[in-house]
């Protein structure tokens, strides 16, 4: 079945395990490109099958092209060295490109793995919102709150729609912008996602406009912010204000297990956007997640993430800080609590005009033999004066089998600049347990509020049905843990 | 090509083993400088084209000049490829570094004669060691193997100094530091091209000062490997002045449980100055309660100036005592500028004296003040007032 177009039931398969040995086979250098080519074709992944999409889809000459070229890239660029072997030995499902949405969902409660079921009894998630969380129905049923949202929205003069439909109806910007800001060319899953992209959402946000509440795309947009390889390319224009949220901090049931997503932020001048990501999705997922943002004059980025869930997680926030007093802040959770979990992410900062400044406080939470993996950039352009960055990465462990691992990098090109670093790798503090303890807080009570009380931070930025969800979640995941020695 | 290959192949016919240096060179023709796309983020530190356009020579040549620098220590001078004030062997091995390790590591053990150093008195022994190079587009290389026993201290400093632009000093060293022995270590590198490699496996008290200015082009990899309840003390900096590339890498391996580490990692960069100071911890599963600190500082001086810190931290295990870092690159602090001129201090007086206090330390050894010194006036970084 593989590699054969199956237009009768409108579904192309491309065997993701196969793009995933191939391209560490291809990094071990024990594939030539041509090999690597063949293995491609094999998997189902060939020029003929873009160019069949992209012509269902109906889109635009130039989008093609942009989708070939990235397979071309795609082929080309050598697999990054920090790709884990490891990849290849979880069994991640066929990716399954379906031109009809609906068929992709799971069809019933019975496919929902019971651990999953289980916690949003736990969290108390309303049962309307249950079937939405798991992909039993496309929209979510509360939806008359939503449409109030998009109403709100569209008097603004807000444009928020389905990155797709965003292709035919405003060709002209998303030209002008789609893969400007993360170029395909930057690594090979950059330049897959360029390949196979769908889904995703569009925001433009007018000049001077300002959205007080923040806009929930998850909720707003529907399935199509939770595909394979959705792009969500967002531009707020002058003197704009924007928070986005993606995801959601209950835990999700994603059937298909390879996530390769990219997300697009331009804040021009004055603007403001704030992007929240909470992904608590479903162990059986590898996420790659090519998150980029451009803040010109005195624009601010914000991002805030949290990585929760999945097996193995990819995901380095960064923004290239390009106009005169343009700010950045990153701040990452990310919670490592199996064993073989691997959670990587960091932040890059770009200085690139003058006064511009960052801050990145990562907090990582690893136990039951998870790693944790920061891994920074730090990089003042010359000419960028009087620049300021600052980043925080502290890891707590709470139990021995656990692995932080902190490679950060600060490159200063400018005399004018302050740059400064600062890591912490502990575990759980024996004395405030103790403390706790002694005042009769249970013990599992007591980890739980340290660890809370460790992301603070980061909790702090969330709004409050999020942060409360996100509590009830690590409280949830700190179960797992066996005593504390 | 960083060697022409005639000129080693001739030169290897002076050894006893031809065939296992023969494999060396070859070995190093193969390897690659640097395994690139091994990080997301950043690439290369060293430039290593500045190596490869060398195109060095390679023959005999014999000592011209000695001069005696440390009365008070049992000196042992290298010129070119020749060594003074010591017995010398004929192996291309290392004890604890293998060829494969690196391209110029194979290459220097092709091409180098070995030096053994054995300290077993509980007596303090003192050895200066001087390289210098004085023929034009030669490599000098050296292999020396130190091995501190148990309950001896040794005080060693390896200099390396050398006026000659085109020529290249390449040294591989090992230190095996047994239980219950001290050993001081200082590595200072005053010379236009330097490849160097330090291995030390340590299971006793290691404090290394790791110093390297004056560089078109130096590359200093200095690695630790700490054994149970072992304790290393390190002080790696730079500085960097005109044109010059310097890329110092420590790390340290912590193996054994309840080990320490504790490092500091400063850098100048002035003029067009490109100065990069890396320092990498790792805390391995089995060493457990071990504790490690490495805090990089970096002063950029200069409009052209650019410097780079990045202390990394690997823990792969949850029962650490206390695992850190901390990095920061600045010009020098106004405040404490202001907080001189208050007290009467010209403001070129004022960062003469915080640069000064902020490269030298107390532990250095006079030598090393002098260069520091020397260094800083010579380039102007601080002007004597």
């Amino acid at each position: 079945m593989i590699g054969k177009l199956k237009m009768q039931e409108e579904k192309f398969s491309i065997d993701i395990n196969e793009i995933i040995n191939a391209a560490i086979e291809a990094k071990n250098n024990s594939l030539t490109q041509a090999e690597f080519h063949k293995r491609i074709v094999e998997s189902g992944l060939s020029k003929d099958v873009i160019t069949e999409i992209s012509k269902i889809k109906k889109e635009p000459e130039w989008m093609l092209r942009l989708r070939l070229k990235s397979l071309e890239l795609f082929e080309k660029l050598p697999t990054p060295n920090w790709l884990p072997d490891f990849l290849s030995e979880l069994d991640v499902s066929k990716m399954e490109i379906y031109i009809k949405p609906d068929v992709e969902r799971a069809s019933s409660w019975d496919e929902i793995p019971p651990e999953i079921r289980k916690y949003y009894e736990q969290l108390g998630i309303p049962e309307s919102e249950k079937k939405f969380l798991a992909g039993l129905v496309a929209t979510f049923e509360s939806e008359a709150i939503y449409s109030n949202v998009k109403q709100e929205l569209a008097k603004k003069g807000v444009i928020m729609m389905p990155t797709e439909e965003a292709i035919q109806k405003y060709p002209g910007i998303i030209k002008e912008y789609f893969t400007r800001i993360f170029p395909v060319s930057e690594h090979k899953f950059a330049a897959l996602h360029g390949a196979l992209w769908s889904g995703g959402v569009f925001v433009y946000v007018p000049k001077g406009t300002k959205i007080a509440t923040p806009v929930e795309g998850f909720f707003v947009i529907g399935s199509e912010m939770e595909g394979q390889f959705e792009h969500t390319l967002i531009i707020a224009d002058e003197d704009s204000y924007i928070h986005f949220i993606e995801g959601c901090s209950a835990p999700q049931f994603k059937r298909f297990s390879f996530h390769d997503g990219m997300v697009e932020l331009y804040a021009k001048r004055n603007a403001y956007i704030k992007f929240t990501t909470v992904q608590n999705w479903s162990r059986n997922v590898i996420n790659f997640n090519n998150k980029r943002a451009w803040a010109d004059e005195n624009a601010t980025v914000e991002w805030v993430e949290g990585s929760l869930g999945s097996k193995y997680s990819f995901t380095y926030p960064s923004t290239i800080l390009r106009g005169r007093n343009a700010t950045s802040t990153s701040l990452v959770v990310t919670l490592a609590s199996g064993e073989g979990e691997w959670k990587d992410s960091g932040s890059k900062m770009i200085h690139a005009a003058p006064y511009t400044k960052s801050k990145v406080i990562s907090k990582n939470i690893g136990f039951n033999g998870g790693v944790n993996v920061y891994r920074g950039l730090i990089k003042v352009n010359k000419g960028a004066v009087g620049s300021k960055a600052f980043v925080k990465c502290d890891s707590l462990m709470l139990d021995e089998k656990t692995k932080a691992y902190t490679f950060p990098h600060n490159q200063v090109f400018e005399e004018d600049a302050d740059v400064a670093h600062e890591a912490h790798t502990f575990r759980m503090n024996e004395d405030q347990l103790f403390y706790l303890m002694n005042r009769g807080i249970d013990e599992k009570e007591a980890i739980s509020m340290l660890v809370l009380g460790f992301i603070d931070e980061i909790m702090k930025e969330l709004p409050f049905e999020y942060a409360a969800m996100l509590n009830k979640v690590i409280k949830l995941e700190l179960d797992k843990l066996g005593a504390v020695a | 090509m960083i060697i022409n290959f005639s000129s080693a192949q001739k030169y290897i016919y002076n050894f006893e083993n031809k065939i296992e240096r023969q494999k060396l060179l070859s070995l190093s023709e193969f390897l690659p400088y640097q395994i690139i796309h091994d990080s997301p983020t950043v690439k290369h530190y060293t430039d290593w084209n500045e190596y490869d356009k060398l195109n060095l020579d390679i023959y005999p040549s014999s000592i011209t000049r000695k001069e005696l620098l440390l009365s008070d220590y049992k000196q042992i001078y290298i010129q070119n490829d020749s060594i003074d004030g010591i017995e010398v062997f004929d192996e291309p091995s290392n004890m604890l570094i293998k060829p494969e390790e690196h391209k110029l590591i194979a290459l220097t053990l092709a091409l180098s004669k070995k030096i053994k150093i054995d300290v077993k008195d509980s007596q303090l022994q003192k050895i200066f060691i001087y390289h210098t190079v004085t023929e034009k587009n030669y490599i000098s290389p050296i292999n020396i193997e130190i091995n501190v026993n148990e309950d001896a201290t040794l005080d060693m400093i390896y200099l390396t100094e050398s006026q000659v632009e085109s020529s290249l000093i390449s040294s591989v060293i090992s230190l095996n530091i047994k239980r219950g022995s001290q050993t001081n270590f200082t590595f200072i590198s005053n010379t236009p091209y330097i490849y160097s490699y330090i291995k030390a496996k340590c299971e006793g008290e290691l404090n290394s000062i790791i110093f390297a200015t004056k560089s078109k082009m130096a590359h200093i990899e200095y690695t630790t490997i700490l054994g149970k309840e072992a304790r290393s003390l390190f002080n790696a900096k730079a500085i960097g002045a005109e044109g010059n590339k310097i890329d110092i890498k420590v790390s340290v391996q912590h193996e054994g449980i309840k080990s320490y580490s504790e490092g500091y990692l400063k850098s100048i960069a002035s003029d067009k100055a490109l100065v990069v100071v890396r320092g990498d911890a790792s805390i391995n599963e089995a060493a457990l309660d071990s504790s490690t600190s490495i805090i990089g500082r970096a002063y950029i001086l200069g409009k052209e100036a650019k410097a780079i810190v990045a202390p990394m931290l690997e823990v792969k295990t949850g029962k650490v005592a206390m695992a850190k870092h901390s990095a920061s690159v600045s010009r020098v602090p106004e405040d404490l500028i202001f907080y001189l001129q208050n007290r009467g201090l010209s403001r070129k007086e004022a960062e003469a004296l915080l640069i000064k206090s902020f490269i030298e330390d107390e532990k250095d050894p006079q030598i090393l003040r002098n260069i520091i010194e020397k260094i800083l006036t010579e380039s102007k970084i601080i002007v004597s007032v």
